[in-house]
C-alpha cells in the first residue's frame, strides 16, 4: 500500500509523520530534530538554504531569508494581511502579475506557493530518507480560518514539491484526530494552539459519524513564541545597554546570537527554573576589547516579562466562546497545540481559564502532523473506518441589496451539496443583475472573501421585487463551486464556476514543478561532487604539507625538478576541476592525486 | 621545522651573477605572477630579482588574520610573530607545538556582568622593519608553494600543462612495494607513470618574469606584494585603493584575485569541508582567549554537528574571513574537527 506522510506546515516550524503500523509516529530531520523550521534563505553565494540551516542565519542575512510565508500563503496583493507584512517583513514582499504576491530573494521573484513548496520539499526529503522509498501523497494540514484561495495555494506548494496532496485537513482537527477523538464520540473540544508565530483557538463539534465541525476559531496571527524570545531579547539588550552603554540590536550577528540565546532559555525554563545565558565576544567595542554578555534568567522573570500575551491568549479564547454561543462548561476537553504550550505559566492559564487541565499526553508540537498522518492512513485504508467528511470550511453565498451578505450554503456543510434561494430585483425596470459569489461569515458582504461574479440579463422591465430571480449553489466532490441564476419568468440564465486561485496559472505552476525538480537534481549533482571534491581535498592537503620535503629531497635533480613540476601540474589541475565544480574532472585528477601522494610518502619515508 | 633549504647552483640569478641565500624561492614565491604579467619562466628554479626592487622581511609575507588598513597593518610587529607564532597563524609559519597553544593574551576581568578582553595587537605596532640586510631571518615554513599553484591558478592563464591526452605507452605502474628504491628511483618511476594516466598534466613550464615595469606609489606596493607573494597585503593595500576610488578596475582585479587564492590557500589548511567542527575548550575557559566579536560569533556557530561549509554558508561573513578565523580557532586548539 503506499504511504502517505501527514505534513504540519506552521509558520515557523514544520513537522512530517506518518503511520507506521498502527502507530503514527514522527520523522526527525538528519539533524535528529522533530520540527523543521519553515525558513526558506539563498546565501550571496546563491545556494538554497531551508530549515535550521536558514534559521540560524535568519538575522545575519534577513534580506534573503524568508520567515512566515504561511501568513502570505494565497492571499492578494491589497489584502490588509499583506500589506501589514509589507511593513514588518525584512525580505522584499513585490506584486505578482496576477494580482497576487510575489517574493524578491536575491535577484529573483518566488510566488508563495513556490517558497513553501521549498518546505514541504525538505519535509518530503526527510520523509524518504527515513523510509529509503520515495514518497509522492500527502495529507497536509492549515488553519481552519484559511480559505479556499489560500487552500489552494497550500496544495500547489504541494504539488510543486513533488506530493500528490489528497487532503487538506484543518489544524485543530487534526489535532483532535491525534488525541483519538471521533471514534463514535460526541464531544465539544477546545483546541488551544500557540505555536511559534500565530495563535488560535478553535471550538469543534465532533460527531460520531466522521464530522469535525468547527464552530468558531479565532486567534491573532501576529502572537507567538517569536514575540516570548522578544521579551527575552528586550530584557537582555536593556541590561547589556544599562551597563555597557552599547545597544546590541545595532550588530546583526549580537542579535542572531542574542535570537538563539533567548529562544533557547526559554525552552529550558520549561523544565528547571534557571537558565544560563552566556555569550562571549558578543560585540567590539572601538577600543580593541571585546565584551561578554552573561546572565541568568529565572522562571519567575520570563513570565513576568510575558504574562501580558498569555493574558492575551485568555482573552481570545474567551472570545472563541462567545462567538460559539458556548461557556466553558460546555467544554469537554482541552487540546495544547504548539511548542509555547510547554510553558508551566501557559498551561496554568489554560487550566484556569477552562476550568479542566488540558490533555497535555500528545507531544503538542507533534500533534497536528500527527493527526495528519493519521487521517492519511485512513484515506488509504480500504475499511475506511475513520474518515473525516470534508466540509466546506466557510459559508457560501452572494451579495445582495445594502452590501449584505446572503448566506447560501452554510459553514461545514459536508461536500457535495446544493441549495437554491430566490432573489428579487432591486430597482424599478431593472433589465440585468450583476450575482457576486463570496465565501466569509460576515453579515456584511465586505468583510468576506470575492470568489467570482457574473452578470444576468435580459430581464423583463417591470416594478421591483415582481421578477424573480432562482440563484443555486453547487459544490461537487472535487470541491468545486458552481453558480447559475435563472429568470424563472423568462428562463434566462446564466452561471459561473467558482475554482479557487492561488494566484497561480496551470503554466506557471508547471514550470515551478519543473524547477523543483531540477533543484532535486542539482541536489544530488552537488553531493556527488562534494564526495569527489573532498576525496581530492584531501590528498591535496597532504601533497601540499610534504611538497617542501620531497623537493629539498629531488630538486637537486633534472628528473626531479621535472617530477616536482609534474606535481604541480597534478595539484593545479585538481584545483581548477574543483573550481569548476565538475564533478568527473576531480575524479580524474583522483588517480593522479594519488599517485604523487604515494611517491612523496615514499620519497619522505626513505630519505629519513 | 624544515631545513634550510639552499637554492641549487644552476638557479642563479643571471642579473645579480651571485647567490643570494636569503632569496628563498619557496618562501618568496619567485614564481607567482601577477595577472597581466607574460612570460612564464616556471622551469628556472629561482625568480630573477629586479636589483632595484627593495628587500622585504620575511614577516612580511606572513598572513595577518586581522587585515586592515595599509597604514595601521602595515607595521606587522616581528615581536608579536616571535612571542606568538601560532596565534600569527601564518601559512608559511610552522605549525605550534603539539601541546602548546598558540599565545594569547588573558583577559582583564572588570565587573562580573561583563569581561573585557584585550585582543592582540590592540598596543601601537611598531613599523615594520625593512631592512637590506636582515639578520637571520626566521625562515617560514615553505608553504608558499601552495602559493605559488594558487597564484598561477587564478592568473586566469592556461595552464603550461596543455596537452592532457598524452598517454605514456610504457605503462609503468608507480611501484612503492619496493622497499629498495631511492627517492630519486621513486621520482623517476613517477615522472613516467604520472603520465600514463587520461588529464594527467603536463608539467609547467616554469616561473614568470618579473620584468614589469613597476609603477610608483601605493600601487606599485600591491603589485610588489603580489608578485612575492604576499596576497593579505596586496589584498589591504587594494582594498585602501578601492576605498579612495571605488571603480578603480585593477585594485579590482588584484583585490578578487588575493581573495580567491587566500581563501583556497586557508581553504586548504582547514581541510575538507565535511569536517564537524567542536569546541574544545569550557565554557570558561573561552572567555580567556583573545578574539573579537566575529570570532566570538563563528565560536557560536560550532556546535559539533555542523559541517565546515555549513558554518562557513550561514557566517554572515566573507567565506575568506570566516575560513581565517576558523583556521586561527583551529591553530589556538579552540576547535577541533573530525570526520
Amino acid at each position: 500500500m503506499e504511504r502517505v506522510i501527514g505534513i504540519d506546515l506552521g509558520t515557523t516550524n514544520s513537522c512530517v509523520a506518518i503511520v507506521e503500523g498502527e502507530n503514527p509516529v514522527v520523522i526527525p530531520n538528519r539533524g535528529g530534530y522533530k520540527t523543521t523550521p519553515s525558513m526558506v534563505a539563498v546565501t550571496e553565494a546563491g545556494k538554497r538554504l531551508v530549515g535550521h540551516i536558514a534559521k540560524r542565519q535568519a538575522i545575519t542575512n534577513a534580506e534573503s531569508t524568508v520567515y512566515a510565508a504561511k501568513r502570505l500563503i494565497g492571499r492578494k496583493w491589497n489584502s490588509p494581511q499583506v500589506k501589514n507584512a509589507l511593513m514588518t517583513s525584512s525580505y522584499a514582499i513585490v506584486e505578482g502579475p496576477h494580482d497576487d504576491v510575489r517574493i524578491r530573494l536575491r535577484e529573483r521573484e518566488y510566488s508563495v506557493p513556490e517558497v513553501s513548496s521549498m518546505i514541504l520539499q525538505e519535509m518530503k526529503i526527510i520523509a524518504e530518507d527515513y523510509l529509503g522509498e520515495p514518497v509522492s501523497k500527502a495529507v497536509i494540514t492549515v488553519p481552519a480560518y484559511f480559505n479556499d484561495n489560500q487552500r489552494q495555494a497550500t496544495k500547489d506548494a504541494g504539488q510543486i514539491a513533488g506530493l500528490d496532496v489528497i487532503r487538506i485537513i484543518n489544524e485543530p482537527t487534526a489535532a483532535s484526530l491525534a488525541y483519538g477523538f471521533g471514534k463514535n464520540v460526541d464531544k465539544t473540544v477546545a483546541v488551544y494552539d500557540l505555536g511559534g508565530g500565530t495563535f488560535d483557538v478553535s471550538i469543534l463539534e465532533i460527531g460520531s459519524h466522521g464530522v469535525f465541525k468547527v464552530i468558531a476559531t479565532t486567534g491573532d496571527t501576529f502572537l507567538g513564541g517569536e514575540d516570548f524570545d522578544a521579551r527575552v531579547i528586550d530584557w537582555l539588550v536593556q541590561g547589556f545597554q544599562d551597563e555597557n552603554n552599547i545597544d546590541l540590536r545595532q550588530d546583526r550577528m549580537a542579535l542572531q546570537r542574542l535570537r538563539d540565546a533567548a529562544e533557547k532559555a526559554k525552552c529550558e525554563l520549561s523544565s528547571v527554573r534557571e537558565a544560563e545565558i552566556n555569550l562571549p565576544f558578543i560585540i567590539s567595542t572601538g577600543r580593541n576589547e571585546a565584551l561578554h554578555l552573561q546572565r541568568t534568567l529565572v522562571r519567575e522573570t520570563l513570565e513576568r516579562l510575558t504574562e501580558d500575551l498569555i493574558e492575551r491568549t485568555v482573552s481570545i479564547c474567551r472570545d472563541a466562546l462567545e462567538d460559539a454561543n458556548l461557556g466553558t462548561d460546555d467544554i469537554d476537553d482541552v487540546i495544547l497545540v504548539g511548542g509555547m504550550t510547554r510553558m508551566p505559566a501557559v498551561q496554568k492559564s489554560v487550566a484556569g481559564f477552562f476550568k479542566r487541565e488540558p490533555n497535555k499526553s500528545v507531544h503538542p508540537d507533534e500533534v497536528v502532523a500527527l493527526g495528519a498522518a493519521i487521517q492519511g492512513a485512513a484515506l488509504m485504508d480500504d475499511k475506511r473506518e475513520m474518515v473525516l467528511l470534508d466540509v466546506t470550511p466557510h459559508a457560501l453565498g452572494i451579495m445582495t441589496y445594502g452590501s449584505y451578505f446572503e448566506e447560501l450554503i452554510p459553514q461545514n456543510t459536508t461536500v457535495p451539496t446544493s441549495r437554491t434561494k430566490v432573489f428579487t430585483t432591486s430597482r424599478d425596470n431593472q433589465t440585468a443583475v450583476k450575482i457576486l459569489v463570496m465565501q466569509g461569515e460576515s453579515k456584511k458582504a465586505d468583510d468576506n472573501e470575492l470568489l467570482g461574479e457574473f452578470i444576468l440579463t435580459g430581464l423583463r422591465r417591470a416594478p421591483k421585487g415582481h421578477v424573480e430571480i432562482e440563484v443555486a449553489f453547487e459544490i461537487n466532490t472535487d470541491g468545486i463551486v458552481s453558480v447559475h441564476a435563472k429568470d424563472l419568468e423568462t428562463g434566462q440564465a446564466q452561471s459561473i464556476q467558482v475554482t479557487a486561485s492561488s494566484g497561480l496559472t496551470s503554466d506557471e505552476i508547471t514550470h515551478m514543478i519543473e524547477s523543483a525538480k531540477d533543484y532535486m537534481v542539482e541536489r544530488r549533482t552537488d553531493e556527488q561532487f562534494e564526495q569527489a571534491k573532498q576525496e581530492a581535498e584531501t590528498l591535496m592537503a597532504e601533497i601540499e604539507r610534504m611538497f617542501p620535503e620531497v623537493e629539498r629531497i629531488v630538486a637537486s635533480s633534472d628528473f626531479g625538478r621535472d617530477a616536482i613540476s609534474k606535481a604541480r601540474s597534478v595539484l593545479e589541475k585538481s584545483r581548477e576541476a574543483i573550481r569548476k565544480k565538475e564533478t568527473q574532472a576531480v575524479r580524474d585528477q583522483v588517480e593522479g592525486l594519488s599517485r604523487t601522494q604515494r611517491m612523496f610518502k615514499g620519497v619522505v619515508s626513505r630519505a629519513q | 621545522m624544515g631545513s634550510r633549504i639552499t637554492p641549487p647552483p644552476t638557479s642563479k640569478p643571471p642579473e645579480t651573477g651571485e647567490v643570494d641565500d636569503s632569496w628563498d624561492e619557496l618562501v618568496f614565491g619567485a614564481l607567482a605572477e601577477p595577472p597581466a604579467d607574460e612570460d612564464d619562466v616556471f622551469d628556472r628554479a629561482t625568480a630573477v630579482p629586479d636589483p632595484t626592487r627593495r628587500r622585504v622581511n620575511l614577516e612580511e609575507l606572513t598572513l595577518d588574520l586581522d587585515s586592515r588598513a595599509p597604514d595601521a597593518n602595515e607595521a606587522r610587529a616581528t615581536d608579536r610573530l616571535k612571542t606568538a607564532p601560532a596565534a600569527a597563524a601564518a601559512i608559511g609559519s610552522d605549525p605550534p607545538d603539539s601541546d602548546g597553544r598558540a599565545a594569547v593574551l588573558p583577559a582583564e576581568p572588570v565587573n562580573p556582568f561583563t569581561a573585557r578582553t584585550k585582543m592582540p595587537g590592540a598596543e601601537t605596532r611598531p613599523d615594520l622593519v625593512r631592512s637590506s640586510e636582515s639578520p637571520e631571518r626566521a625562515r617560514t615554513r615553505p608553504e608558499p608553494v601552495v602559493e605559488r599553484q594558487l597564484a598561477r591558478v587564478d592568473e586566469g592563464k592556461p595552464s603550461s600543462a596543455k596537452d592532457f591526452g598524452r598517454a605514456a605507452s610504457e605503462g609503468l605502474a608507480f611501484d612503492d612495494s619496493s622497499s629498495k628504491a631511492s627517492p630519486l628511483e621513486l621520482v623517476e618511476t613517477y615522472r613516467r607513470g604520472i603520465e600514463s594516466i587520461p588529464g594527467a598534466a603536463k608539467p609547467v613550464s616554469g616561473a614568470p618574469t618579473l620584468e614589469s615595469e613597476r609603477p610608483s606609489g601605493t600601487f606599485g606596493d600591491m603589485q610588489d606584494r603580489y608578485a612575492v607573494g604576499d596576497f593579505t597585503g596586496a589584498l589591504v593595500v587594494a582594498e585602501s585603493i578601492l576605498d579612495g576610488n571605488p571603480e578603480d578596475e585593477e585594485a579590482k582585479r588584484y583585490a578578487q584575485s588575493c581573495r580567491e587564492v587566500l581563501t583556497q590557500m586557508y581553504a586548504a589548511r582547514v581541510g575538507p569541508m565535511d569536517q564537524i567542527a567542536t569546541v574544545t575548550l569550557p565554557p570558561d575557559q573561552i572567555t580567556w582567549l583573545s578574539l573579537d566579536h566575529r570570532a566570538g560569533f563563528l565560536l557560536s556557530l560550532v556546535d559539533g554537528v555542523s559541517s565546515i561549509e555549513e558554518i562557513l554558508d550561514i557566517s554572515g561573513m566573507s567565506r575568506l574571513d570566516a575560513l581565517r578565523i576558523m583556521f586561527t580557532l583551529i591553530q589556538q586548539n579552540v576547535i577541533a574537527l573530525n570526520h
